[in-house]
């Protein structure tokens, strides 16, 4: 790609906004600049964006590409062959970034079919955002999601766990701190994998330069992980404020999944929940919202996820996350922060990502509106009309290759093939 | 929708040319095909004008392996990939074969029945780009026969039987079965028979019972007539046919796919292209042979189909048409090609009521294009003349490029 954004209302990721232009010359951002004076060198395609937002291509810390979001997802999880699986997976990954998110941390996949997934991206197969992956998650015997994760006990055992997970190729390291809502006979504030498990998987993490996060909801178990090291808190619905202060110490990151809590909660059994489930969203919800409040008031980090994949929560509707990081108290541009070089921070990619920076990599969004005026233009996919991954144009909506009509059957004006 | 294509040149498929038509698509179906004099002065639908063009049914290829790209090493391919990675590059070919025109396909055989998973990730809307689809699961082999590597292998008659029904519960259309060795399997020779002809028998006996297709691979002469023996409907291949088996073949009533274009391919680009040395020795000892049994086989009124075995070195998905370029080399006219293209792919396959020719109440699967295929068979493998692609009535492609 050698092309020129210009007129465009550039949010770069950094809590900057300005009106100005982005120069993309290969995969990278060449040239940012601010008003009207571009640049025009020859040989590039000058893009007006007139009234349109040029952001970072987005992230999201937390989904799970394996699964379509069902009510009840345990039938598609037990009964998916691996290549049934693998084709689930690459589908909704077309979806992750068409709705503009460039790079994806999957938090648990089955059968080691993500990095097949990933292959067949970085080969051209399928289209695809950027994946950080995990291979199966580590739980305790008969821990939360048991059924597709790798059980583990002792921490010579998960040491051994994560070890699978990293040869097979993992960037993270995913531990099972807690029970969770979604697996039968798991409490969700119970601990689950001890303090000493968890450190032994985030040790063999670190020593692979990979990082580690915990799927934590109870405050004994958040604890328990922060103290171990992890990166990330996942869900974290029953942080505490000495949970907190942990976090603030260690610098955790807090990835707050705040509308896979959301969307079960506000649905019910009669929509095919179980209601086991439903029980334990409904339990989580308020307490997720309140204690989500103190940690952002606390300064604790905080980076973009979703769980995607879990009941109601699909993959394509990433951004809606936006809406509730606001409603619970971030303004738009903190959120914009959040869900683009915080969590690049994260995942350690911000030397290359998060931000629109000369000599990053050019991953893109083109939103038309303006999300710090409205941050749910955002998640109305039709109004992202482009996204860039690397210079590649993945996604663009306002092109006419893209139309069905009629007229553009016509060849006749073709140059025949010789 | 109802959509006409005006100002049509249709070659129908049953050997017919109609010019001057239109030709109507409703309900997923050919709603009629009459002459341009008949055309209303307020037409009823969406009317595309197809001037210059030719129309015809979706093309059927009948021996593809969706699952492999086309590289030099394919079993390499096979044995490298996971399970995932294989109905992955599946759906991407499946994607690029229906690009060129080719609406309906067999796969004959796939690893770990990722073929079938396929099918089902279509069931549900996991992908939505591909030819219709009959399928073989994994093809049953000799212990260390051809395609063991993926195959199922199984060894004496109750096996193969097994076998067999290990396909069919798995939901396979078509049981595929290895009478010889192979040009891609290392340590097979090319014409040496491997599957008994009563360990076939009871295979194809299996597929018999539960109204499923049969397959044999074939090259050597006594392979060949195992297989025919045993009751299979098609025979692929066929290099090393001899005239006692082109009899058999006849009083059988049993199907030709000679796969003619996959062999020059292995020959044309050779060891340097990457192909493992012994493919390219086996495929120059089989050339010759597969030419002149083929010229004669187009000679002696045995039944052809089209079959490309796309997936093979060089035998890229989307450029199944090629093969139509080598049968008509061979001396098959371009009107018989595109009817083994088309209407006898679709009676191989049992699919002759719905599919293979443009008649009214037919599912409109159609080809549109640009230029004169009877005239020069090779504007098929263009894919920017590949104007439109038809799947029951929906337009699923344009020039080469899939929409949908």
């Amino acid at each position: 790609m050698k092309t020129v954004f210009a007129n465009a209302t550039v949010i770069d990721g950094r809590g900057d906004v300005f009106h100005g232009f982005v120069v993309v010359d290969g995969e990278e951002i060449l040239r940012v600049g601010r008003g009207e004076g571009g640049y025009f060198a020859t040989g590039y395609e000058v893009v007006d964006l007139r009234r349109k937002s040029l952001l970072p291509g987005f992230f999201d810390c937390h989904v799970h590409l394996r699964s379509d979001g069902l009510a009840d997802p345990r039938a598609q999880v037990l009964s998916d062959t691996q290549a049934l699986c693998a084709l689930r997976s690459a589908r909704n990954a077309k979806r992750t970034i068409e709705a503009g998110i460039t790079t994806i941390r999957d938090c648990g996949s089955t059968d080691f079919v993500d990095f097949s997934v990933r292959r067949a991206v970085e080969q051209g197969l399928i289209p695809g955002p950027r994946m950080v992956l995990s291979g199966k998650i580590i739980c305790m015997t008969g821990g939360h999601g048991w059924n597709v994760g790798q059980e583990a006990d002792g921490p010579d055992g998960v040491r051994r766990a994560a070890r699978q997970q990293l040869r097979a190729g993992a960037d993270n390291v995913k531990l099972i701190a807690t029970g969770g809502i979604l697996t039968p006979g798991t409490e969700i504030g119970s601990a689950q994998l001890t303090v000493d498990e968890l450190r032994a998987g985030v040790e063999e993490a670190k020593k692979a330069g990979a990082i580690s996060a915990a799927h934590a909801h109870g405050a004994a178990g958040i604890r328990n992980a922060v103290r171990a090291g992890v990166d990330s808190i996942e869900h974290g619905y029953f942080l505490d404020d000495e949970g907190i202060e942990l976090m603030l110490e260690r610098g955790t990151w807090l990835v707050a999944t705040s509308a896979a809590v959301r969307n079960v909660a506000s649905r019910s059994v009669e929509d095919g929940l179980l209601p086991d489930v439903h029980r334990k969203a409904c339990e989580a919800v308020d307490s997720h919202v309140e204690s989500f409040g103190r940690a952002y008031r606390a300064g604790v980090r905080l980076a973009m996820g979703t769980d995607s994949g879990v009941p109601f929560t699909r993959h394509g509707r990433n951004l809606e996350e936006l809406a509730h990081l606001v409603e619970m108290g971030l303004s738009p541009m903190e959120a914009i922060e959040v869900s683009t070089l915080g969590s690049a921070r994260l995942l350690r990619l911000d030397d290359r990502l998060g931000s629109i920076e000369e000599g990053k990599l050019a991953d893109l969004v083109v939103c038309d509106g303006d999300p710090l005026a409205d941050i749910s233009v955002l998640q109305d996919t039709k109004r992202i009309e482009w996204v860039i991954k690397g210079g590649e144009v993945v996604i663009r909506r306002d092109d006419a290759r893209e139309t069905l009509d009629a007229s553009s059957c016509d060849v006749s004006s073709r140059t025949p093939a010789s | 929708m109802r959509r006409i294509l005006s100002n049509a040149r249709v070659v129908d498929g049953t050997g017919r040319v109609l010019p001057d038509r239109f030709l109507v698509i409703e309900d997923g179906a050919v709603g009629g095909i009459r002459p341009m004099s008949d055309f209303p002065d307020t037409p009823d639908g969406e009317v595309v004008d197809v001037s210059g063009r030719t129309v015809m049914p979706g093309l059927i290829d009948c021996h593809v392996h969706l699952s492999i790209d086309g590289d030099a090493d394919p079993i390499g391919q096979v044995v490298g990939d996971t399970a995932a990675m294989s109905a992955l590059r599946m759906a991407r070919n499946a994607a690029k074969t229906l690009a060129a025109g080719v609406t309906t396909v067999r796969d004959l055989g796939a690893r770990d029945h990722i073929d079938i998973s396929f099918r089902r990730a279509l069931d549900e809307g996991l992908a939505a780009a591909s030819p219709r689809l009959v399928l073989s699961g994994q093809p049953v082999t000799m212990t260390g026969g051809h395609c063991w590597q993926f195959g199922r292998q199984a060894d004496g008659v109750d096996d193969a039987r097994r076998a067999a029904r290990e396909q069919i519960r798995a939901d396979a259309d078509c049981v595929k079965l290895m009478a010889t060795g192979g040009i891609l399997t290392q340590g097979n020779e090319i014409g040496a028979a491997q599957l008994e002809e009563a360990e076939m028998r009871a295979a194809i006996e299996e597929a018999d019972k539960a109204g499923k297709l049969t397959a044999v691979h074939a090259h050597g002469a006594s392979g060949i007539k195992n297989g025919v023996r045993a009751g299979v409907h098609s025979v692929e291949h066929a290099y090393f046919l001899d005239d006692d088996g082109i009899d058999l073949m006849l009083k059988r009533d049993v199907w030709l796919v000679p796969t003619a274009a996959a062999v020059d391919l292995v020959v044309k680009n050779g060891i340097e292209s990457g192909i493992p040395a012994d493919v390219v020795e086996k495929a120059e000892q089989a050339i010759e042979s597969q030419r002149a049994t083929c010229r004669k086989a187009l000679g002696s009124g045995v039944r052809i189909a089209m079959g490309t075995d796309a997936g093979t070195p060089y035998n890229r998905h989307g450029e199944n048409a090629q093969e139509l370029v080598a049968l008509v080399s061979l001396g098959m006219s371009p009107m018989d090609a595109i009817r083994a293209t088309t209407i006898r792919g679709a009676k191989l396959l049992g699919l002759e009521d719905r599919l293979g020719t443009l008649e009214v109440g037919k599912t409109a699967d159609i080809v549109v294009v640009d230029g004169d295929p009877l005239e020069d068979i090779a504007v098929l493998c263009a894919p920017e003349r590949i104007a439109m692609v038809f799947q029951d009535g929906e337009i699923v492609a344009r020039l080469g490029e899939i929409v949908v």
